[in-house]
């Protein structure tokens, strides 16, 4: 199953690992999260789209434990089949803190400070049949996570 | 003197009033400010209407009389109150009017504010994966808090049960019932670490203050209240906002710090000077945070200052003395002119059964909510 980002801006798949899409300020090198048309310190237009370190650390997190008003969640499940989830702040190496899934967690709850790589999660599919993915940090301390899909296949 | 004098406040208690609807809850709140000030509605020279769900505040009118005056419609996230009081002080500082009103109402459905993403510049992905959430900001926010400066999750119960507490001696109040703090923490988890208890509910509400120049003031009243700031502030670039997928490690102070800074410095009052404080707790964290944010502690004092009760109607830094939003909920339009109201009858001596003692003589109030927007009031006798 082919897999897509849920939006574009957000998410590259390939080359390589996937990583988050930001954009860069050629005037001031301020950074935004994700990909928009105005700087958000500066004013300017004509932003760069650079890709995001895909290791960071947990800034902070916290657990989604009742299921989002729908719309706007698009998630497959129903209320009652909700799955509560994590959600964070991961620090990339690119100076900047963007909010994401946490995932592979297990038992355990996040950890503030501790070292997360991104994957991307199956979120649903879509009319032709992709796989529509999410991004999510995954802690390091688990077994490397699984190769992500066969985008370039 | 200070410019700007309050000589009546009206609340319509928060809660749900099925069949009511917001216009005639802040239709009734003017009344009962007009009341307590002593004047008519035709005395009434302009007015500002702060509503979320209320497409059309001014439709107050239609109840308290047509009398053709300039009535502003404000909208602005959970510090709408705030601005609709900050827009009418200025009305009248800048010579244009005598004496009008601000008035806030909203009428909720339960549970968690949703509305489209993209009316917040975010796409449309955010809200489709399930973060157009207030809730778990302020977990995040206070998560990342708790860590840095040593806050207990007991600390949190404790802010949550005095407001429940502060609630049960507050007769306009949503929430009545004491709650101890064991079963505030064995509540349902919503957003680790801040369970069911620890939160405000949307709900129904409506609340009205009214201005008139100060030096008219004695007109009305014997024992004027001045409004001697208030102010709003939006965020600024790598503030750690709600609604916001990302800021820069290169952080801003919150919105909450500038406006503060602000209001101090309009007012000439500091900190050490307020006597009652409301503060927005959205959730138990956020009243600890913005005690900092808001210059009446250090980062990490609240885990002492909690555990003496300093923050207790009868302590030295009374916060909430009515419930605050965990026990009132949060009526945008009316959140912030409901701090109002409460801080006028604290200085008044009027406040019963909630009375702080002694006489305090400043009051301070402070909001903050989406899209990442604050403001201050400062009050004083």
């Amino acid at each position: 199953m082919t897999q897509v980002p849920i939006a574009d801006g957000l998410l590259t798949l390939e080359p390589g690992p996937p990583r988050m899409l930001a954009s860069r300020c050629p005037r001031c090198d301020a950074l935004a999260f994700p990909v928009q048309s105005g700087c958000a310190r500066c004013g300017s237009v004509g932003l760069e789209t650079i890709g995001l370190s895909p290791h960071g650390t947990v800034w902070t997190w916290t657990s989604q434990e009742f299921a989002p008003k729908s719309p706007p969640y698009a998630g497959p499940e129903t209320a009652e089949a909700f799955t509560p989830y994590y959600v964070g702040f991961v620090e990339v190496a690119d100076g900047l803190c963007v909010e994401a899934r946490l995932a592979g967690f297990g038992a355990r709850k996040p950890r503030i400070g501790e070292r997360v790589t991104l994957v991307v999660l199956p979120f649903r599919t879509d009319e032709a049949g992709n796989e529509v993915v999410i991004p999510a940090f995954t802690p390091n301390d688990l077994a490397a996570p699984e190769p992500q899909g066969e985008t370039s296949a | 003197m200070p410019d700007v004098a309050i000589i009546g406040v009206g609340l319509h208690p928060f809660g749900r009033f099925p069949g009511k609807s917001a216009i005639e809850m802040g239709a009734d709140a003017v009344r009962l400010a007009l009341k307590d000030a002593g004047i008519e509605w035709r005395d009434v020279q302009f007015a500002f209407g702060g509503s979320y769900e209320a497409d059309n505040p001014d439709a107050v009118v239609n109840q308290l009389g047509l009398t053709g005056i300039p009535f502003t419609d404000v909208y602005n996230g959970c510090a709408t109150a705030a601005s609709a009081l900050s827009l009418a002080a200025r009305a009248i500082t800048s010579g244009e009017h005598e004496i009008g009103v601000a008035v806030g109402m909203d009428k909720h459905k339960p549970g968690a504010f949703a509305a489209d993403p993209v009316d917040y510049s975010l796409p449309s992905w955010y809200g489709e994966v399930g973060f157009f959430l207030t809730p778990k900001f302020f977990a995040m926010k206070i998560q990342r808090y708790m860590h840095d400066h040593g806050i207990s999750p007991q600390t949190l119960a404790k802010v949550a049960a005095k407001a429940y507490r502060n609630g049960s001696l507050n007769p306009g109040a949503f929430r009545r019932t004491p709650l101890a703090e064991d079963a505030i923490l064995k509540s349902r988890m919503v957003n680790d670490p801040l369970t069911q208890y620890m939160f405000c509910s949307p709900d129904e509400g409506a609340a009205a203050v009214i201005l008139c120049r100060a030096d008219i003031a004695a007109r009305f009243t014997r024992h004027p209240v001045y409004l001697l700031a208030s102010e709003v502030r939006t965020r600024r670039y790598g503030a750690f906002e709600v609604h916001s997928p990302y800021f820069p490690v290169e952080r801003a102070p919150a919105p909450t710090v500038d406006v503060s800074r602000a209001a101090y410095e309009r007012s000439g009052v500091s900190p050490q000077d307020v006597d009652v404080i409301q503060l927005q707790d959205t959730d138990a964290g956020a009243e600890v945070i913005h005690m900092a944010e808001n210059g009446f502690c250090a980062d990490g004092d609240q885990e002492r200052l909690l555990a003496e009760g300093a923050t207790e109607i009868g302590g030295r830094l009374p916060v909430n003395t009515d419930g605050g939003l965990i026990a009132n909920g949060e009526p945008i339009g009316a959140s912030g002119l409901r701090q109002v109201h409460e801080l006028v009858l604290q200085l008044r001596g009027a406040a019963g059964d909630r009375q702080v003692p002694g006489t305090p003589r400043v009051g301070y109030a402070q909001l903050y909510g989406a899209p990442g927007t604050a403001g201050v009031s400062i009050i004083s006798t």
